[in-house]
């Protein structure tokens, strides 16, 4: 009976908690709903009277929406397959090959992880400035095509992948290309997703290095698109909501089909392996 | 050993980089400076023009962009949007870095100066004075003054683009109900911010405040102080002194009527604009340039707005803010004549009289001005008339480099007054002493 | 033969990670070092990239710069205002999780929703939610007659309303991984106590805490770095502002102004370094005591 009563109790607590980690995507979606003047009844109606996209399309129409959503889809796509590249060989490198420096690099990689991005911003600014690269593509993607976190979690993963597999493979003829392609890849299918999950959303978010590479709004990403936004809606919540929505939907929806990789690499990225 | 190893790779590493970012330093290439000027433009150029207008003066904008596009066949200008002033600015910056300048930007004087001390900025002297595509000394005159302030050095380096003037807007119907004048000095401003400031419902929260002001109230101090008798810097540019006894006065004079209820500040809202379409202010300290949103918020609501010049503290003066227009020199001589050519367009008499009419902005011609199309309009819409009447006393804010140093501090000052935390005298002479660090300090990053 | 062999497999294993070493040769530990020599710079010219004089200045500067106190200290309250409370929270979420409850991983999935969004929209919807006339919050506060309160305009509020948002949008990523080193923890631990007759509190605090102590402490170390770092969440929720009366200025928003807004790239370069050293600190605890006293397997 008294299992039963703290059971009730944890049920209770955890559905009020969910109820306020939901509450604020419903009040933006209940918003951009809204008509402006609705915006401003009191008191606040979480259900709106009608579903009307009206928002969606003046946003879409006052700021050039579609380019940001390709621009963005377009970086945090390539720079998942880059960075999934990168991590494969190196992690490859760092887990299956001999050779002299390599733990002291893996070493050095993994002091990188220290810095923290803002220390990097000014000068990275400057080099790309004098590579010609500020506001372009190449500046949104390359400087961030290599996770050492991904290395370390992926070479983790290959050192768990027996030697005797690799060297059989070798006796068999099969080139390193070939045997990384088919036999490492398809055995490290769950953590090739978690890091392409994690990358992909990580890319989908950055704010402050697109802000400061961009000056036109071809280069722009969502979420530079919404912070220029602001200044122009000023208090036109209903708009703001809108756009709001449309950055942070297409995530929700990714994790909600990929929930399963993205929380299982989140927990590992925790436990160290 | 181990650690040996490590060190050394972290050696060879930085010396290679460190040689790498050498070759690049050399090729970063000066501006080239070209002595005479195009004067035709022969190939199909497109320009950049970065902005930071939004709503109802954007689309003005666009208008008079797009014209200039359908007239001149071989120019095509770009309006880019960069967000609020501040950053544009900051667009700007990291622009001029990346070599990466637009052919033309709205900019204040106080920005330019860093872009002229580097050579950076085009003088526009030269095109002024061409014969085939400059002005005439009678366009020349007929600039205002107070529009006229784009120099450094006896060169043109700004023109002026969007003009605004500080004025008071009053809702007549409450002034009407109280039976209030409008205000013309502040002693008579004070006065009927008290009468204005009502409980309309008796629930003990007044629901009418006499005065709304800006968020931004600090940064746009400058014309309280010079309505004291004093100035935020001395005419050198070399002593601050928005602490003087006439800054102290302002300081306490806006902040008691805040601190007293009979003033508010806008807080979410930012603009005063907004309380006061709403009713909610009987009067407000705003730019023209806010007009179109002003129309865009009363909507529906029937409020009888209208304007009047400041009041007057010991002297009259009024602040003209908005932007000037500037060309950068890092791009071709025909890209920098296009971009010439679309502000001399800018600036005819016709285009500037429309500016004048469907933006919040000014005419900057006396031509426009006084023109019949004009005066009609004025006629139709008296809120920019009286803004005319302040071009006697109108001054513009210091031009000095990182002059938005000293904004944001008066704006921190004030805030801290308004709380009680500071009285004025303290506030500001802290805030000239931070100044004086910060403008010094910016100094350092342009040195020679 | 040896030495041959030696050196083919050295330029092979190289050209293997040569992309990533390019890139983080260029982009990460270059940058180190040009910020540090930066930092230096005191008499300059940014747009030309010349020197003429290096010195201490920047770091003389900035410890008189009673803003950049103001920054370090408002830098100090964030992450002891969020880091305790965000870890205990999300401990206690993570233990409810773990005590045999249906839905378990629905619940996990839900409160690891805002971890996937935007912080710069989902910032501009605090914004709305913290509005002081019209923001639901208030509303809800208002049903329980409480007074409207001025989160984003009152000083003594705003760092609260920044405090309370790093919450919402941390905790699900900390629940996760708390809920995972609890799932790793040895069933048999418990049976052997239960045995034993030991009380749920003794088990909590004998057993769950100690089995727990790295996840907990990787947790706290991770969200106090990335608290050290806030910067987007200020920028959007106050609008371009740090806060009223600059109660939010954060060592990164410092970084930023003096950056982006003043001119000044050799004090912002000299505030970039203090920052990295107090980052660098947490991360050598973290490593140190990760090794020596807690570990796992």
């Amino acid at each position: 009976m008294k299992i039963n009563y703290l059971k009730a109790i944890a049920y209770v607590i955890l559905i009020i908690g969910g109820i306020i980690t939901i509450l604020p995507f419903l009040w933006m979606l209940s918003t951009s709903f809204k008509t402006a003047e609705q915006v401003y009844v009191m008191p606040p109606k979480l259900i709106p009277s009608n579903i009307m996209f009206k928002n969606y399309i003046e946003v879409l129409e006052r700021i050039p929406f579609t380019i940001y959503f390709l621009n963005s889809i377009f970086v945090s796509i390539t720079l998942t397959i880059l960075t999934l590249i990168t991590s494969i060989f190196s992690a490859f490198a760092f887990s299956k090959l001999r050779f002299w420096g390599r733990d002291t690099i893996f070493s050095i990689f993994l002091a990188t992880m220290m810095v923290p991005g803002e220390v990097l911003i000014i000068p990275n600014y400057v080099t790309l400035s004098h590579l010609g690269w500020i506001n372009t593509h190449l500046a949104l993607i390359v400087p961030w095509i290599v996770s050492v976190f991904a290395i370390f979690l992926l070479r983790q993963f290959f050192l768990g992948i027996p030697d005797e597999l690799y060297y059989a493979a070798k006796v068999d003829g099969c080139s390193d290309f070939m045997y990384i392609w088919s036999i490492m890849v398809p055995l490290a299918k769950p953590a090739l997703i978690t890091i392409a999950m994690l990358k992909m959303i990580y890319s989908w978010n950055e704010f402050l290095w697109p802000l400061i590479v961009t000056n036109t709004p071809k280069m722009r990403t969502l979420p530079v698109g919404l912070a220029v936004f602001t200044t122009e809606a000023g208090s036109h919540y209903h708009l703001l909501m809108a756009a709001a929505t449309m950055i942070i939907l297409p995530m929700i929806i990714l994790y909600i089909i990929l929930q399963k990789y993205i929380i299982e690499g989140v927990s590992r990225s925790g436990l160290k392996g | 050993m181990k650690k040996i190893i490590t060190l050394m790779l972290i050696v060879i590493m930085v010396v290679s980089l460190v040689a790498c970012s050498n070759d690049g330093v050399a090729d970063t290439t000066e501006a080239k400076q070209d002595s005479s000027i195009a004067t035709e433009i022969t190939k199909p150029v497109e320009i950049e023009f970065w902005h930071a207008m939004s709503g109802g003066n954007e689309e003005a904008l666009r208008e008079i962009v797009d014209d200039f596009n359908k007239q001149n066949d071989k120019i095509n200008v770009k309006m880019i949007y960069q967000g609020h002033y501040k950053e544009l600015f900051q667009k700007l910056t990291g622009a001029a870095k990346a070599g990466q300048l637009p052919v033309l930007t709205q900019i204040f004087p106080n920005r330019m100066t860093a872009y002229i001390m580097n050579d950076l900025a085009e003088d526009l002297t030269p095109y002024i004075n061409n014969e085939k595509v400059g002005f005439t000394e009678e366009d020349l005159k007929d600039i205002p003054t107070v529009f006229k302030k784009g120099i450094w050095d006896g060169k043109f380096y700004t023109l002026p683009c969007n003009k605004s003037v500080y004025l008071l807007f009053y809702n007549k119907d409450i002034l009407d109900k109280y039976d209030v004048e409008v205000p013309t000095t502040w002693e008579e401003l004070r006065v009927a911010a008290e009468k204005l400031t009502q409980d309309t419902d008796g629930d003990g929260k007044n629901d009418i405040v006499g005065i709304g002001f800006n968020k931004s109230l600090g940064i746009d101090f400058s014309f309280w102080v010079e309505q004291a008798g004093g100035h935020l810097i001395s005419e050198d540019e070399k002593n601050i002194t928005f602490n003087s006894e006439a800054g102290i006065e302002a300081f306490d004079f806006v902040s008691e009527m805040i601190k007293d209820g009979v003033a508010k500040i806008a807080g979410e809202e930012k603009y005063a604009y907004i309380p006061f379409a709403r009713g909610e202010v009987a009067m407000m300290f705003s730019s023209t340039s806010k007009i179109p949103y002003l129309k865009e918020a009363i909507g529906e609501n029937k409020i009888n707005w209208r304007a009047a010049v400041l009041p007057k503290g010991k002297r009259q003066a009024a602040l003209f803010s908005g932007t000037d227009m500037a060309m950068f020199n890092t791009h071709s001589p025909e890209e920098k004549l296009a971009g010439w050519e679309f502000m001399k367009y800018f600036m005819s008499k016709d285009v500037t009289t429309k500016w004048g009419m469907i933006s919040g902005y000014l005419p900057v011609r006396y031509s426009a001005l006084e023109s019949e199309e004009f005066q009609k309009y004025i006629k139709e819409n008296p809120v920019k008339g009286e803004a005319l009447k302040q071009f006697d006393y109108g001054f513009r804010d210091p031009k000095i480099l990182n002059g938005y140093a000293i904004h944001k501090n008066m704006q921190k000052a004030l805030e801290a007054v308004i709380l009680g935390e500071k009285t004025s005298k303290e506030a500001l002479d802290e805030a000239k002493k931070k100044t004086r660090k910060e403008l010094d300090e910016a100094m350092k990053s342009f040195g020679k | 033969m040896n030495n041959r062999n030696t050196f083919k497999s050295f330029i092979k294993g190289i050209l293997y990670i040569l992309p990533a070493l390019v890139i983080l040769g260029v982009f990460r530990i270059y940058p180190i070092l040009k910020s540090l020599d930066m930092s230096f710079y005191t008499k300059y010219n940014y747009f030309k990239d010349v020197v003429y004089e290096r010195g201490f200045d920047n770091f003389i500067y900035i410890f008189n710069d009673e803003e950049f106190i103001v920054a370090i200290k408002n830098t100090f309250t964030f992450v002891l205002g969020v880091v305790p409370l965000s870890i205990s929270i999300s401990l206690f979420i993570a233990i409810i999780l773990n005590s045999q409850i249906k839905f378990q991983s629905f619940f996990r999935g839900i409160y690891f929703i805002p971890f996937v969004t935007s912080i710069v929209a989902i910032s501009a919807v605090w914004r709305w939610i913290y509005n002081s006339e019209f923001g639901i919050l208030n509303y809800f506060l208002g049903l329980f007659g409480i007074d409207p309160i001025k989160w984003l305009l009152d000083p003594n509020w705003a760092m609260i309303s920044l405090i309370i948002l790093s919450i919402w949008k941390g905790l699900g990523y900390n629940i996760v991984i708390l809920l995972a080193g609890l799932q790793n923890i040895d069933k048999q631990y418990y049976l052997a106590a239960k045995v034993d007759g030991a009380s749920k509190a003794q088990i909590f605090f004998y057993i769950t805490l100690p089995l727990l102590s790295p996840t907990i402490f990787f947790v706290s170390i991770m969200s106090m770095i990335n608290s050290f770092k806030v910067f987007d969440e200020v920028y959007v929720l106050f609008d371009k502002i740090p806060g009223p009366m600059g109660r939010c200025l954060t060592m990164v928003y410092y970084i930023y102004d003096k950056f982006a807004n003043e001119y000044v790239y050799g004090i912002a370069s000299a505030a970039v370094y203090i920052l990295f050293m107090i980052v660098l600190f947490f991360t050598i605890i973290q490593l140190y005591i990760g090794n020596k006293k807690v570990y796992y397997n």
